[in-house]
């Protein structure tokens, strides 16, 4: 009905004109500012440049905290993948009656917020904190390690505030799956690590592929766990940005540094759906 | 001659490029029960949303009363539909279903409470007004989807088969509700199945479809005695066909010579069949003529019996003729019948064999 | 012959396979469980140090004392940042919920043909970075005058679409679309079947939407972190700002409120409709 197609574009204008005034059209216009020219007095003066990607590029500094943040972006979705994995399947499959109670556990902690489980890490980690007391009790260790601003607790507090972004999509593609396929599996002979390898794993593959791009997309822009388990000293991407615009105020180099993000994180996504796509036609 | 209620006039409904139905037209008279028949998929319930609004066609127009409604919203179409699975209301109980027409036509509140009880009555439930339609049965849930279709007193009452939702027992005792209704109140019904036995005992016309076109438009007898082509002929009843050419003609009757040699004489002659055309025979199992004796009728040949299936009501042959020509026939299964076993001798006659067009 | 050789060697060989399978089965429990544990252990410690006498974030708490909650009550600032993010939560929710049962209302039932890119689009804010959306509304004040808070309202609203969206397009799959058909063919105008039939029918999607929509909102940093302004600051942007200098038990009082309350709106969600669907992305 040509009435229902206007009636449908009616109740899309909201949504329309949210995201393309406050969503689309800023983050072009903050993305179209890494072009300016930066000055202290106006911030940015629109004479197009490169300067800022000269800089961004060739000064060691910020190739450092490009690497940093990849490499910790990296981790945390091997991470969050191979712990995620398991748990997923686990409820998928074989958590009965539980599964509703076991899920909410998994939901909770999301809901609860990022701040609320980077500081309950800070609380663990911390040199009085129930880590190391632990090590201290066993005699792993005579005196209190150092653990709060480390790689190490960033990478630890990112997977456990993404693992459910990871364990959704899978516990999904894995839950949609035909349970009787394992089964013909195997009658036919294939044993249990096989029929996972050959049947449930490739079929599970989209949802890897979500969990992957999810995770890896909010562990590099994270700014909040880095700033209070990392430090100044273990500087990611998202913190370099949350500086230059609030602290140094060039918006600019921000908006240059906000570019290469954006470009990693869909270099990511395009290479991962690309991937998926050739195993699907496989 | 009475005025036609609803015309649709060489209706075509596209999806993207595929056809969906069309072109479609057919007449409705009022006061007739017209029934859409066909296989699943022959774009009967695509005609009948087109006629309700719900779908828009690409060509053609609907004419609803002597108005053309093509284009017209279906809230703005006076009519009524009764949905397949019902589609009542479920947050809402017997008498705001039944009512809720009536307050989209701003109808005043006791008018409304009179005529959802009348209307109620009309359909044999009394009393259930404060109910969820979830504690109603399938039966009584229909009721109240057709109370709910007439109580705005369309002028037409549109029903997208209404009795598939039911058992087959109390399918088969509703068969006859809807038309009754329908009757008593003397509006006008177009319904749809796909069921031909219940198209045939509703309907005062019907309209067989097949792959988005009508294939025959009449009564039940009229499908039933001349089908117009060898999908009407298998659709309706059970049909055998046997391949033919015309060998002789004469004013209104024909012989036909079957494959094999057999001949058929007195065939109907259907129109703009010539000498030496190849055709159709269509024999019905159960106006195969079977005896035991060869003097019960002269017309009548010697067959062996094949096979025979018994299926309670009925007992089926399959017998063969001397030239090799085999029949099925389908005979009460009285006492005569019980002893003719495979291998014993029988007399066979078809009997009102109807030639159909061999299609191009 | 080979039927009777083989007859002797079957149990030892399903034996083993069985043991095998007992391993995979404990080992298979043991990473489920240690996951959990994981994952529930950084939330269950800032409850217990809530509780803590002393200064010191420490673990396990020397005590018990409510000394923290007293000190929550008493300060203006996170009190009054507590209050601001509820009143900020249930405006972003009333508004995204609104905009996402239209959204979704119009996938499923009007552009049934573009479903799809309509549903991706509307996940849009998932897949950008937060950061990224919240820096942009900030570098858009500079140009365009708005008011900040309609702003931080409005980039909240944005980041909460999707998952109404996702939530309130799963309520509508359960609603058979032919009894919106039917209120048609009664009579009713689209709007009329939208506001009686389709709405009452969702309704516990529909607050559940809300509901969730709060907790985002509640539990966002991102937005609020360029946003915020003297007499606007959200409960999480207070506790960043706090432990960046310094690290008191205060916090976990706080925090322990803040998971307590979205626990108990958890279940609600629970109960309405399932988590599950809600959380399908």
């Amino acid at each position: 009905m040509t009435g229902d197609r206007r009636f449908g574009r009616l109740l899309l204008s909201p949504i329309t004109l949210l995201y393309t005034l406050l969503l689309l059209a800023p983050i072009s216009f903050f993305l179209l500012l890494s072009f300016y020219e930066y000055t202290a007095f106006e911030m940015y003066r629109p004479n197009l440049t490169t300067a800022n990607y000269d800089r961004l590029l060739f000064d060691p500094y910020y190739r450092n905290i490009v690497y940093r943040t990849l490499r910790i972006a990296a981790t945390t979705t091997a991470f969050s993948l191979l712990a995620g994995y398991p748990l997923a399947y686990f409820l998928a499959r074989h958590a009965g009656a539980w599964r509703g109670v076991l899920l909410f556990l998994v939901i909770a902690p999301l809901m609860s917020g990022v701040i609320v489980r980077t500081y309950g890490w800070i609380v663990l980690l911390g040199s009085e904190g129930m880590v190391n007391n632990l090590l201290l009790f066993l005699r792993v260790v005579d005196k209190p390690v150092q653990m709060l601003n480390t790689e190490f607790a960033v990478i630890l507090a990112l997977v456990h505030i993404l693992m459910p972004y990871m364990v959704f999509p899978l516990f999904s593609s894995l839950a949609g799956q035909d349970p009787n396929l394992v089964r013909a599996a195997g009658t036919l002979g294939a044993g249990r690590v096989r029929s996972f390898l050959e049947v449930t794993l490739p079929l599970s593959r989209p949802g890897i592929v979500m969990g992957s791009v999810l995770v890896f997309t909010l562990s590099a822009g994270a700014v909040v766990t880095p700033q209070l388990l990392g430090g100044k000293d273990m500087q990611m991407l998202g913190q370099t940005i949350y500086e230059l615009i609030l602290t140094v105020l060039n918006w600019p180099l921000a908006s240059a540094v906000a570019s290469i993000l954006v470009v990693c994180q869909f270099s990511v996504i395009f290479l991962y759906f690309r991937g998926a796509r050739r195993g699907a036609t496989a | 001659m009475v005025a036609a209620i609803l015309k649709l006039t060489d209706v075509v409904k596209r999806y993207g490029t595929t056809l969906g139905v069309g072109p479609v037209s057919f007449a409705v008279e009022e006061g007739e029960f017209v029934t859409l028949l066909g296989p699943s998929g022959c774009g009967k319930t695509t005609t009948l949303h087109l006629i309700a609004g719900l779908l828009q066609s690409n060509e053609g127009n609907v004419e609803i009363g002597g108005r053309d409604v093509t284009g017209v919203e279906p809230q703005h179409r006076d009519i009524g539909l009764v949905f397949q699975n019902y589609a009542l209301f479920p947050h809402k109980t017997v008498f705001d279903n039944v009512g809720f027409g009536l307050r989209m036509r701003k109808v005043p509140r006791g008018e409304i409470e009179a005529r959802v009880t009348r209307m109620l009555d009309v359909v044999g439930l009394p009393g259930v007004e404060r109910r969820l339609p979830r504690e109603l049965s399938g039966g009584q849930q229909q009721r109240v989807a057709v109370a709910r279709a007439l109580v705005v007193e369309p002028k037409i009452l549109l029903l997208d088969e209404p009795l598939s939702n039911l058992d087959a027992v109390l399918r088969k005792r509703m068969r006859l509700e809807p038309r009754d209704i329908q009757k008593r109140l003397g509006i006008t019904a177009i319904n749809v199945t796909h069921d031909q036995e219940e198209a045939f005992e509703m309907s005062d016309r019907v309209v067989l479809m097949n792959q988005g076109r009508i294939e025959q438009i009449g009564t039940p007898e009229q499908l039933y005695d001349a089908p117009a082509s060898r999908f009407a002929a298998e659709f309706i009843g059970e049909a055998v066909f046997i391949d033919g050419r015309v060998v002789a003609l004469n004013g209104t009757g024909a012989e036909v010579e079957a494959s094999r040699g057999f001949r058929f004489k007195g065939v109907p002659r259907a129109d703009g069949v010539k000498m030496g055309d190849e055709v159709y025979l269509l024999v019905r199992p159960e106006r195969v003529e079977v005896s035991l004796s060869p003097h019960d009728r002269p017309d009548s040949v010697r067959a062996t019996v094949i096979d025979r299936v018994f299926s309670g009501e009925q007992v089926s042959f399959i017998v063969a003729v001397e030239s090799g020509l085999k029949f099925r026939a389908k005979k009460p299964s009285l006492n005569a019948y019980r002893d003719v076993a495979p291998g014993a001798t029988v007399w066979v006659a078809p009997v009102d064999c109807r030639m159909v067009p061999r299609g191009p | 012959m080979a039927a009777s050789t083989g007859f002797g060697r079957v149990p030892r060989a399903a034996r083993g396979a069985a043991l095998h399978r007992r391993i995979g089965t404990i080992a298979g429990a043991m990473a489920v469980g240690l996951t959990y544990i994981f994952l529930l252990a950084p939330i269950i410690v800032v409850i217990f140090t809530s509780f803590n006498p002393t200064t010191a974030s420490a673990f396990p708490p020397r005590g018990f004392s409510l000394r923290w909650y007293r000190e929550f009550a008493a300060s203006g600032s996170f009190t009054s940042a507590f209050q601001f993010s509820l009143w900020l939560g249930a405006l972003a929710a009333v508004f995204a919920t609104t905009i996402g049962f239209l959204t979704a209302y119009a996938a499923r039932r009007f552009v049934v043909r573009r479903r799809e890119l309509v549903q991706s689009l509307a996940m849009l804010p998932v897949m950008i970075p937060h950061i990224l959306i919240g820096i942009s509304l900030l570098v858009m004040l500079t140009v365009v005058e708005l008011p900040e808070l309609l702003t931080l309202l409005l980039g909240h609203v944005i980041v909460c679409v999707p998952f109404t969206v996702a939530g309130i397009l799963a309520s509508l799959e359960a609603v058979d679309p032919g009894v919106e058909l039917a209120a048609r063919t009664l009579g009713a105008s689209r709007l009329r079947v939208m506001w009686e039939i389709v709405i009452p029918l969702i309704a516990p999607g529909l607050l559940s939407s809300l509901i969730f929509a709060f907790i985002i909102s509640f539990g966002d940093v991102y937005i609020a972190l360029f946003l915020s302004g003297p007499g606007m600051t959200t409960l999480p942007i207070e506790i960043f700002t706090y432990l960046q200098w310094e690290s008191t038990p205060v916090v976990a009082a706080i925090t322990s409120v803040q998971v307590l309350m979205i626990i108990a709106l958890g279940l609600v969600i629970e109960r309405l409709v399932g988590l599950r669907k809600i959380i399908r992305i």
